[in-house]
């Protein structure tokens, strides 16, 4: 009995322990791709953003969850389960990103926009508000993002509730930068594409304006710079997406100073919550246990796909086909790898039994 | 003191129309001959007439009335397109100096903002302004402010394009509709 109870509360240690410290990182993305004069470069942003935030779970050994929506999934009753459901530890950091159309009321209370999820008035949603029902979730860390018009729109009510062609291969110091914006950090971020009044701007080659300028930044700063922090992030951003979409972001940064407890070390227990790139990732440096890896090659292949797939890896412009393999082949490979650290499926094709046939994947290298 | 400087704003505005014209010397650069040149006197300049056309220049730059509606809004966020009919609210016919300004404000490429940047804010539009020329030669020139575009309907064409002149063109429509919530609200940015 004295045994049992042992296992019990060392069990229960255990879990607490890996609550404390475990990170996951929310990726939540809608884009109204369905759109018929921004879809296309929302889609872009939309394929830019995942690979991002799968490179920010990839080099800061945080869990990726994902919570992706595009075309007519990007709607308002999406949005308001999501959050609903969302379920946070007090280590975890939510990520949330728009992109679509936008706008805000004669007479709104905040200098943010509301998203236009919808054509009706009551589909769209401000942006504080999503801000304020992540907060009630407590995560360690939220940031929060729109890339749309914050123009006046008549009618509208106030409410009260260029990318690299190949693989995305991050740095050390890279690693260490992604570490200081997203896993060491505890707060807030709230950001908007354009300031009070102003539209903003995209184009099907470069997405939208500001995200194209956030992203670019980023990737800068993470591969190039000492102590680097949000407000740096943001003003560069805020300074290009001037240049290039003649918009001007605005942004607030509220970090707490107080100690953060440390997140583990990457490549260690970095899973997502898309199935297939999960037993993937069990193929890869993430799991420190080589022979397991390549004894999971057939059991992976016999899950998801059919024997004659074919697996497409694209560059980070979702065009430059990079490798084309049979799918034994690619699996072989990846499982003795020792720089691959993530996967963004860009798209599949599936047979009649829901085996897929192919299969294009963006991958992350670790440098 | 708003009204003073909104009225030296549209004098300057008319003013400058008259000299530009004046150069011109009568002749357009597009070869598009005012009808009625003792009302009509502001032509489209080269690019504006390329990027409009011969037939909706001729009707724009030569209206015999020009008629103001207000579009009905409750909430309803859908763009207008080219098969669309918005319920409107007719305001009255514009003056001759009011229609003159109008011209102005579409005459100059310089107003036009003829980059590939696409706003993010779907295109409605909040006053049109109906230029008849004859029964069979009519148009409607769209106003949307949230998303900074004109559209212009004419027959089977629905031309959307940006505009510079914001700030121009929100004055404008606000001495128009003087007590217009909207409007004024667009007018603090």
């Amino acid at each position: 009995m004295k045994k049992v109870f042992l296992v019990l509360v060392l069990g229960l240690m255990a879990i607490c322990d890996s609550n404390l410290y475990s990170q996951t990182l929310h990726a939540i993305i809608f884009a109204k791709s369905d759109d018929p004069t921004i879809g296309e470069s929302c889609y872009l942003d939309y394929d830019n953003m995942q690979i991002e935030l799968s490179s920010i779970a990839a080099a800061t050994g945080m869990s990726i969850k994902e919570y992706y929506f595009c075309d007519e999934n990007s709607s308002y009753d999406n949005l308001i389960r999501t959050l609903q459901r969302l379920q946070c530890n007090e280590n975890d950091v939510v990520f949330f990103y728009y992109t679509g159309h936008g706008g805000r009321a004669v007479s709104e209370k905040t200098q943010y926009p509301q998203m236009a999820l919808g054509h009706r008035d009551k589909e769209c949603v401000p942006l504080y508000k999503v801000d304020e029902m992540i907060a009630q979730k407590n995560p360690r860390f939220r940031i929060v993002m729109a890339d749309c018009c914050n123009s006046v729109v008549s009618g509208l009510s106030s409410k009260e509730l260029c990318m690299s062609s190949k693989a995305t291969c991050i740095k050390d110091v890279s690693m260490d930068n992604y570490r200081s914006l997203f896993a060491k950090v505890k707060g807030s971020v709230l950001v908007c594409s354009s300031s009070v009044g102003e539209t903003s701007g995209c184009h099907p080659d470069v997405g939208g304006y500001f995200t194209a300028s956030f992203l670019y930044e980023l990737g800068d700063i993470v591969s190039k710079s000492d102590g680097v922090n949000w407000n740096i992030l943001l003003e560069r951003t805020k300074s290009t997406t001037c240049r290039i979409g003649r918009h001007t972001p605005l942004y607030e940064v509220h970090i707490d100073n107080g100690s953060v407890q440390p997140s583990p070390a990457p490549q260690t227990q970095v899973s997502s919550s898309n199935e297939l790139i999960a037993n993937l990732l069990q193929l890869t440096v993430n799991n420190t246990n080589k022979s397991q890896r390549i004894k999971l090659i057939h059991p992976v292949m016999d899950k998801f796909f059919s024997s004659s797939a074919v697996i497409e890896v694209y560059g980070r412009d979702h065009n430059t086909l990079l490798a084309r393999d049979r799918v034994e082949d690619y699996l072989s490979r990846i499982a003795t790898s020792s720089t691959l650290i993530g996967f963004v499926e860009l798209a599949k094709e599936t047979d009649g039994s829901g085996r897929i046939t192919r299969l294009k994947l963006h991958e992350i290298y670790k440098q | 003191m708003k009204t003073k400087l909104a009225m030296m704003i549209l004098v300057m505005l008319v003013a400058q129309g008259c000299k530009g014209q004046a150069k011109n010397d009568g002749k357009t650069e597009t070869g598009i001959k005012p009808i009625l040149t003792e009302r009509n006197f502001i032509v489209p300049d080269s690019t504006v007439s390329a990027f409009l056309g011969d037939t909706i220049c001729g009707i724009l730059f030569c209206p015999k009335e020009v008629v103001c509606h207000l579009i009905k809004t409750d909430g309803d966020l859908k763009p207008i397109g080219k098969d669309d009919a918005p319920e409107k609210v007719k305001l009255g016919e514009l003056g001759l100096s009011q229609i003159s300004v109008l011209q102005f404000l579409l005459h100059n490429e310089r107003n036009y903002n003829f980059d590939s940047i696409v706003p993010k804010s779907p295109f409605i539009p909040y006053l049109t302004f109906d230029f008849i020329k004859n029964k069979k030669e009519m148009l409607t020139l769209y106003v949307s402010f949230n998303c900074e575009q004109f559209a212009v309907k004419c027959n089977e064409q629905f031309i959307v394009f940006k505009y510079k002149c914001k700030k121009e063109i929100v004055e404008y429509c606000s001495l128009l509709l003087p007590n217009d919530e909207y409007l004024n609200e667009l007018k603090k940015y």
